[in-house]
């Protein structure tokens, strides 16, 4: 039985549709992310399994049972979720204990003290009990809203960016703290995010949103290797995506071509990794417009067309800008247009 | 730091050195106790706070449903609903009470006949209670609503996530979340009513027994001249200290609270959709609406068009032509005139105060806005009337001769209101871009041409409201001038006083239903400007 359903859900705000026919399931005890740019319907999805927005069609189950399905809406309080917010959303007139308490209250559990006690342990925040949430920081702030959402143990935690308002160091830090925490309590998540690199350390399973449809739904490792579509490629990765023609088993764009392996021919979208692109003696000749230093490696950007095609390795001594360089392509995908 | 001494010495002047005055005409160390504890002293002041605090509840038991209502329900007609329960802000406490008396007076008010004699009765300690936290509703409702606009959404939508109902949200999250804003809108409130002078004097000098406020006090107490002038400046320190008091407990309180709304995404509240109960809810909050404000401001209309004060169903057009008495038009010209001046001169001195950039000079200014009018008018008559002059100030009193003159009126309105023009004019300039000045410097303008063509159009919105919004008060201002208007003289405000509460009901009704009027296209145009403002 999955742990959430969505059946062919369809949301729009006034003319624009958000959510297009989008059916997902969820398995039990699976961390899956919903990625995507903003904009791409992932967050809209999540308020919608939430309660917190009524798609226009379609139906969602929670372990097998309906609760929203036409004149069938079950109220958010009544599905046994967790939810983390980007924004934090942790009550400023609460304490950290009264803030984790509340939804043990609500539900007139046994034993709040050791529960909420229980719960500040599990993100490390068992000395700040009574602090009031203006005197903590940001990542607090965010492990205090972990702790709220976990300490009834729901079915499901949801994550709405949960991570996205915090610096670079906090948010590595918090990113192992959800793994190891889904990894002692064993509850399923679904993670909203932005981030490739978040959604590709944490999740069982990524399902890519563009323009409100997923456009790819696979494991972390198919995402990033075989993606389905041009998008993904171009979004998870950051693939160079390039448009052209096959014509005699060569891609053309502009006056550029590449020897490529191609069973047919016409219009074809060619997306290739910077890092499977080589520079040598042997390929085509593209002049490099521009060197960007990025420590470990460096990426040179070569005109290509009206594109620019971006490869990453290592420095070579004397390529400067404005010099031309032969290049060769290593692994590259064909999408007929 | 220069250029902010000139004004400086001029508040002091105009406005502290008279409070001092007032102080030391309190009496000496050996009245005092007599004089600050008197029965009629303690009357007065229990009075005031009582009527002041009930004000408040009934501000707080209306304000916070309308607030939640418009900003956050599919209500019917909400933007209607929001301009009608703001209108009070733009009209002055005793045209309502005037409208209360028509519609409520014990003998022959409409609602009292409609009712059955004996239920109703505006008059006492109830009415002014109730007539000015109606008349403050806006207080409650602005700074309400502001605050249910702010909150994050998330904050409510945690809440149900935890397992709360939309209901159980609603106490445990918004109601503490909104606490601290209502509280000061109702400490607002508190203020407005304490320092009120029309409506206790309408509704309580009549009233059976008597109820004595403050400034009913106060007022009684100057009209009999030197022998009373040292109990008025005690209960003016009183009624002072009350507000000053008042204040500070809502300071101390707002800081104690350590209640901070963090700023939301700016995502916009969702609307509550009221369902099944949006008819009756849009129904019930209508006839609220209607009945405490529009229902009185059109008994004040029909109480112009009777024949005979309190004979309601006949209408007639004769009370009219007290519009065009000389007496009437000499008050009106005289209140437009003072108004344009005080107006003008309040954003003049509000920009270049707020100029200096100095912000104890800000301070300074702000003050004079929280000292009730009479407290301030009281001070500069004791310090500059020449009838009742403190004896070291005879001589500057003499130079000056501006006791009993327009000058001293114009003078209390202008430092009485002058905080809205520094207040605009400040926020304005720190939200004004200032590289528009200095692209014009480089550009080859010098620095009053910067400014004016730079800066001064960035400004020019807030402060052109803060000008209107003088203007709309100072020309029905009565708390001030009734201790301050030359004797002999009028402006509206004591002129509608005087008809209202001695003479001539019907023509006050005249009078106020006309300034009404006024008070209503000045509305109408403003709302126009700001809404083509918003199309550009």
């Amino acid at each position: 039985m999955s742990a959430v359903e969505l059946v062919e859900i369809e949301k729009s705000f006034g003319a624009t549709a958000v959510v297009k026919k989008l059916s997902l399931e969820v398995k039990e005890h699976e961390l899956l992310a919903l990625l995507g740019p903003s904009g791409c319907g992932k967050t809209t999805t999540l308020r919608m399994i939430a309660g917190l927005e009524r798609p226009d069609t379609g139906v969602i189950r929670l372990a097998g049972a309906v609760v929203d399905q036409g004149s069938t809406f079950v109220q958010p309080e009544r599905r046994g979720l967790g939810m983390v917010f980007q924004s934090y959303a942790v009550w400023p007139h609460k304490s950290v204990f009264e803030n984790v308490a509340y939804p043990l209250q609500l539900r007139r559990d046994g034993d709040v003290e050791a529960r909420v006690m229980e719960a500040l342990g599990w993100v490390r925040l068992s000395a700040l009990a009574q602090r009031r949430p203006h005197e903590l920081s940001g990542g607090q702030l965010q492990r205090v809203a972990l702790a709220r959402a976990l300490v009834g143990r729901p079915k499901v935690l949801l994550l709405d960016e949960p991570l996205s308002n915090l610096d670079v160091a906090l948010r590595e830090e918090l990113r192992g703290e959800i793994a190891s925490l889904r990894a002692k309590l064993g509850t399923t998540m679904i993670l909203v995010t932005h981030d490739q690199g978040e959604a590709l350390a944490l999740a069982d399973r990524v399902a890519v949103m563009n323009k409100g449809v997923i456009e790819q739904l696979a494991a972390p490792d198919v995402v990033y290797r075989e993606p389905a579509t041009p998008f993904v490629a171009g979004f998870v990765g950051g693939a160079n995506v390039i448009e052209g023609d096959v014509r005699d088993g060569r891609f053309v764009t502009g006056s550029d071509s590449f020897a490529v392996t191609a069973s047919q021919s016409g219009p074809t979208t060619l997306v290739v990794r910077s890092e499977d692109i080589v520079i040598g003696s042997e390929g085509t000749p593209l002049t490099l417009q521009a060197k960007l230093f990025l420590g470990s490696t460096t990426e040179y950007r070569f005109t290509l067309g009206t594109n620019v095609l971006r490869v990453t390795g290592p420095s070579i001594e004397g390529l400067k800008p404005g010099s031309t360089a032969s290049v060769m392509m290593k692994a590259v995908r064909l999408f007929p247009r | 730091m220069k250029r902010a001494l000139p004004f400086a010495v001029a508040l002091i002047a105009t406005v502290f050195l008279p409070l001092g005055v007032l102080l030391l005409k309190s009496g000496s160390p050996t009245t005092w106790v007599s004089l600050w504890i008197s029965p009629e002293a303690m009357r007065a002041l229990s009075g005031t706070a009582l009527s002041s605090f009930g004000a408040s509840l009934v501000a707080l038991a209306f304000g916070l449903p309308f607030a939640w209502l418009v900003t956050r329900s599919n209500i019917a007609g909400v933007r209607a609903l929001q301009t009608v329960v703001t209108l009070p802000s733009a009209i002055p406490p005793y045209i309502w009470t005037m409208g209360w008396i028509a519609l409520a007076n014990p003998k022959s008010g409409w609602l009292t006949l409609v009712i059955g004699k004996g239920h109703l009765d505006v008059y006492g300690l109830g009415g002014i209670a109730f007539v000015l936290g109606t008349s403050a509703l806006p207080l409650v409702v602005l700074s309400t609503s502001a605050a249910l606009k702010r909150i994050d959404p998330s904050l409510e939508e945690a809440a149900r996530l935890s397992g709360a109902s939309a209901a159980k949200t609603f106490l445990s999250v918004t109601l503490p979340l909104i606490t601290p804003a209502a509280m000061s809108g109702a400490a607002l409130v508190f203020v407005f009513a304490s320092a009120s002078f029309g409506v206790p004097y309408l509704l309580g000098v009549s009233a059976n027994p008597p109820t004595p406020t403050l400034t009913t006090r106060i007022y009684s107490e100057v009209l009999m001249g030197e022998t009373g002038l040292s109990r008025a400046a005690v209960l003016s320190v009183e009624l002072l200290l009350l507000a000053v008091f008042v204040l500070g407990a809502n300071a101390w309180l707002a800081k104690s609270g350590r209640v901070r709304l963090p700023r939301g995404k700016g995502l916009g509240q969702k609307v509550v959709a009221l369902g099944r109960w949006r008819l009756p809810v849009s129904i019930g909050a209508w006839t609220m609406a209607v009945a405490i404000i529009l229902l009185p401001l059109g008994a004040v209309f029909l109480t112009g068009l009777q024949p005979t004060w309190g004979q309601w169903g006949s209408f007639t057009l004769k009370h009219w032509t007290v519009v065009m008495q000389g007496r009437t038009l000499e008050a009106a010209g005289v209140s437009l005139g003072l108004a344009a001046l005080a107006a003008v001169l309040v954003g003049v001195f509000g920009l270049l105060i707020a100029l200096t950039k100095q912000r104890w000079l800000e301070t300074l200014a702000d003050a004079p806005s929280a000292i009730p009018g009479t407290v301030l008018a009281l001070a500069l008559l004791v310090t500059f009337s020449r009838d009742l002059r403190f004896i070291a100030f005879e001589k500057v009193a003499f130079v000056l001769a501006i006791g009993n003159t327009f000058w001293l009126l114009l003078l209390s309105y202008v430092v009485k209101h002058l905080a809205l023009g520094v207040r605009s004019s400040s926020d304005s300039l720190a939200q004004a871009d200032p590289t528009l000045g200095e692209a014009a410097r480089l550009s080859g303008a010098g620095r009053v041409r910067a400014f004016v063509d730079g800066i001064l159009p960035q400004v020019r919105g807030a402060l052109t409201g803060a000008v209107l919004l003088t203007f709309l008060t100072v020309v029905s201002e009565l708390t001030m001038s009734v201790l301050l208007i030359p004797t002999g003289s009028d402006v509206l405000g004591t002129l509608l006083f005087e008809l209202q509460s001695y003479a001539d009901p019907a023509s006050a009704a005249v009078i106020a239903s006309a300034l009404l009027l006024i008070v209503l296209a000045a509305l109408i145009v403003q709302n126009l400007v700001t809404r083509r403002a918003e199309a550009r």
